[in-house]
């Protein structure tokens, strides 16, 4: 069959709805009900949840540590500052506010219906387009890869689990419905295009633009996250004393999702003159990588084409570089004289290379890149920043926090993309 | 005094079983070590950094392994510039970039022993009428090198007691040539085609469409078909092993069992892997194969899939004496094949599909 629902009105799928128009007319009468619900009900209800995902010896053994990054994002006051942060103030959710000295009056109002194409490698970044959605309070038909749609469902069915003073968790559950539709069936994944008021896509290249290229609704709105490369900047200044920390935290940034993220480092610059030296940096990582793969993040195991890449490239370096690895496929940490970026190996594949300034490193910024890890004192952060922001890098985390999903993503508020600014006045 | 590599090369292709050979082998291995430590300056690096003493004890497992794809990105030779009297390249099937080994004529002339000894185990030793599926052209170097094809092509002429083509410059059958060439075939004469697989098997979806190129080749008894080259192209096509075999023999007028897969590689030219007529390849006592878990790269029981490693001591004026492949194979048995043949025995499994990243992490290139 090329279209199976596999979660529907808040449980996982025992027998197949009617089909997609079904499926939607029924997510929309359940958008109709979120909006009668005051966002910060949703607020305390999403932060029970986090909390209950900790707790749950299920979801805590499918997702590991990479359940802290979830929960993080779900904390009750981490939720109220991104909403107040996207939309001036998150009570616009709930009716009209004022956001200004003018007379005008601002209502943010869900679109509707949001349809998302979940990309396989790392689905739990898909989760959190479906939380920000539901926050606005718009409903979710979610087109899930048919090789990791489990954690997605785990996560779902848990809401269920889940009361606050005002809300039962089957009440936001049943926004949400996921499916499965095989990629030749064109009709299927044209009807969820059209069914959509709002189009997320995370993927690939190839399948970001097979879904802008369904056909659409004028009034919808595409919010994309494309294909993008990340990586790390270390100034000399942060190479003074024990290096251990950040490269801890630097493999940490490396070994969340096995590098599979988009804001996962595959190159980490580092800047010559330090106490210690680009390459002592190097070994460290190693040490630090080696440690993070053996005690806090077990790495995934690699399909034989992934482990002949990491082959390949370790062979590659020993005879124009230095390698440092695992006896397997766990970890590889590659130093070199090269410039520029490394082409992305994947699977904790860590290039290493030294720059006489940071500075230089701008020049590699572009619209394809979205996370630049920085360990770069308060004095020259900003403007170093603000030089490779502008060619087109996104985010400049500290080295330790680039795969939090924050708000921003992708350059984009996804909060404010989610809702209609509707005005009247007072 | 004889070395460990001539007495080796000396012996009789499968003469031995796994125990037997195991001793003389490592000895052999240990002499091309030694040599290619004590003459590549990179290759004695990068066993140091293996932690790996070509003068200590060790076992074949332990002997470092160089992925077959360093030769297109490293110059790696261990005898002086001199000494190297051509180039042959990779076809390059994977990438564009081909991988280049420099032979000495040390190399060279081990490669002939080591590869007559073991065709003439599955074609006989008597001279044959070869018929190249392939262009005259292929066959000449091209600004001192020489492609892997060409390499293949004429590591078979000493089989030979007359030979032809019968492709055109744009690789397609040439009914005149082939028909020249039955018809110059002497009596009593047999007749080998050799060819590159995928072109062999476009030969034959022509040759099916030609009833005079059909009634030629039914013409000929029993020819041996000897083809090489890998299963990628046909792998797309969805040709399974057993098809091809199937219409290979029918179009050339020969039984299955009589249409040879041979397993190498431009890195370790010569030492060839053959099927035989159980289908099985079998590995010479002048090579050894290891199966590695693509995870742990550890060796893996007989029976399971894992990457192919080739180790040989043919090769002498580059280190590519032990290499690990883009292969999966799995090991059958080390020893006791019903062809008669000792030694081990193993198949091919197929070309590791390449790795795809589906996800936001696919980075632009």
């Amino acid at each position: 069959m090329s279209l199976k629902t596999i979660f529907f009105d808040g449980r996982i799928c025992r027998s197949e709805p009617d089909g997609l128009d079904e499926i939607a007319d029924a997510l929309r009468k359940q958008a109709r009900a979120l909006h009668d619900i005051e966002v910060d009900e949703l607020v305390e209800f999403f932060d029970a949840v986090g909390r209950h995902w900790l707790r749950s010896p299920g979801i805590k053994k499918r997702f590991g540590p990479t359940l802290k990054f979830l929960a993080k994002f779900m904390d009750k006051g981490n939720l109220t500052t991104l909403l107040d942060t996207a939309l001036r103030d998150r009570h616009a959710l709930d009716g009209f506010v004022k956001l200004n000295k003018t007379k005008m009056l601002f209502h943010a109002q869900p679109r509707g219906l949001t349809v998302h194409w979940i990309a396989g490698n790392v689905p739990v970044l898909g989760i959190f387009s479906v939380l920000q959605a539901l926050l606005t309070k718009n409903a979710c038909l979610v087109k899930a890869s048919s090789r990791s749609y489990e954690d997605m469902t785990a996560l779902l069915q848990s809401f269920s689990e889940v009361s606050t003073k005002n809300l039962k968790g089957n009440r936001i559950a049943k926004a949400v419905a996921v499916v499965l539709v095989e990629r030749e069936d064109k009709e299927s994944q044209r009807k969820l295009s059209m069914s959509a008021d709002v189009r997320i896509a995370w993927g690939g290249r190839e399948a970001v633009d097979a879904i802008t290229r369904l056909e659409r609704r004028a009034e919808t709105e595409d919010i994309i996250y494309g294909p993008k490369y990340s990586y790390a900047v270390i100034g000399r200044e942060k190479l003074r004393g024990d290096v251990r920390p950040l490269a801890y935290k630097l493999a940490i940034d490396a070994s969340a999702f096995d590098q599979y993220a988009c804001s996962s480092p595959h190159t980490v610059f580092v800047e010559r003159g330090g106490k210690a030296s680009p390459l002592d940096f190097a070994e460290e990582l190693a040490k630090q990588m080696d440690f993070v793969s053996k005690k806090v993040i077990q790495p995934g195991k690699p399909d034989p084409g992934r482990s002949l890449d990491i082959l390949k490239a370790r062979n590659e370096y020993e005879f124009r570089g230095q390698v440092f690895s695992s006896k397997n496929t766990d970890w590889t940490v590659i130093y070199s004289d090269e410039q520029g970026l490394a082409q992305a190996c994947f699977s904790r594949v860590v290039f290493v290379r030294p720059v006489d300034d940071i500075s230089d490193v701008c020049a590699f910024s572009g619209r394809g890149m979205q996370t630049m890890g920085v360990a770069v004192s308060d004095e020259r952060r900003r403007t170093f920043a603000d030089s490779a922001t502008v060619r087109g890098i996104d985010r400049c985390p500290p080295i330790g926090e680039m795969s939090f999903f924050q708000s921003p993503w992708d350059g984009m508020f996804a909060f404010d993309r989610l809702v209609r600014w509707v005005t009247t006045y007072e | 005094m004889m070395g460990e590599i001539e007495n080796l090369l000396g012996a009789e292709p499968f003469g031995m079983g796994k125990d037997e050979k195991r001793e003389k082998f490592l000895s052999a291995m240990r002499e091309s070590l030694a040599f290619h430590c004590g003459n590549c300056r990179e290759f004695r690096d990068f066993c140091g950094r293996r932690g790996f003493d070509p003068a200590g004890k060790f076992s074949l497992e332990d002997i470092p392994f160089l992925h077959v794809d360093t030769f297109k990105t490293v110059r790696l030779v261990s005898v002086p510039e001199k000494d190297i009297v051509k180039s042959v390249q990779s076809s390059s099937t994977t990438g564009n970039v081909p991988s280049t080994v420099r032979l000495d004529r040390v190399t060279i002339e081990r490669q002939r022993r080591v590869l007559s000894s073991i065709m003439a185990s599955f074609i006989g030793p008597e001279r044959k009428a070869f018929i190249i599926l392939d262009s005259p052209e292929t066959v000449k170097s091209k600004e001192g090198k020489i492609s892997s094809r060409a390499s293949g092509i004429r590591g078979m002429l000493p089989f030979s007691k007359q030979v032809f083509y019968a492709l055109n410059e744009n690789l397609e059958p040439d009914a005149e040539s082939l028909r020249r060439a039955v018809g110059a075939i002497g009596p009593g004469v047999e007749v080998c085609f050799f060819g590159f697989t995928f072109l062999m098997y476009k030969f034959v979806v022509e040759a099916e469409k030609n009833k005079e190129m059909l009634d030629m080749l039914k013409g000929l008894h029993e020819p041996v078909i000897v083809h090489t080259g890998g299963w990628k192209k046909l792998k797309d096509l969805m040709i399974s092993k057993a098809e091809f075999n199937e219409s290979v023999a029918k179009a050339f007028n020969t039984v299955p069992g009589k249409v040879i897969d041979m397993y190498g590689m431009t890195e370790q030219l010569g030492t060839v892997y053959p099927d035989c007529e159980r289908g099985y390849k079998h590995v010479p006592v002048y090579s050894d194969i290891i199966i590695r878990d693509p995870n742990t790269f550890e060796p893996v029981r007989n029976g399971e899939p894992g990457l192919i490693q080739l180790l040989s001591p043919v090769p002498n004026s580059y280190p590519g004496i032990s290499l690990i492949t883009d292969d999966m194979g799995v090991m059958i048995g080390d020893d006791g094949c019903k062809c008669g043949r000792r030694g081990e025995h193993f198949i091919f499994k197929e070309r590791v599909k390449k790795s795809e990243i589906k996800g936001c992490g696919d980075t632009l290139k």
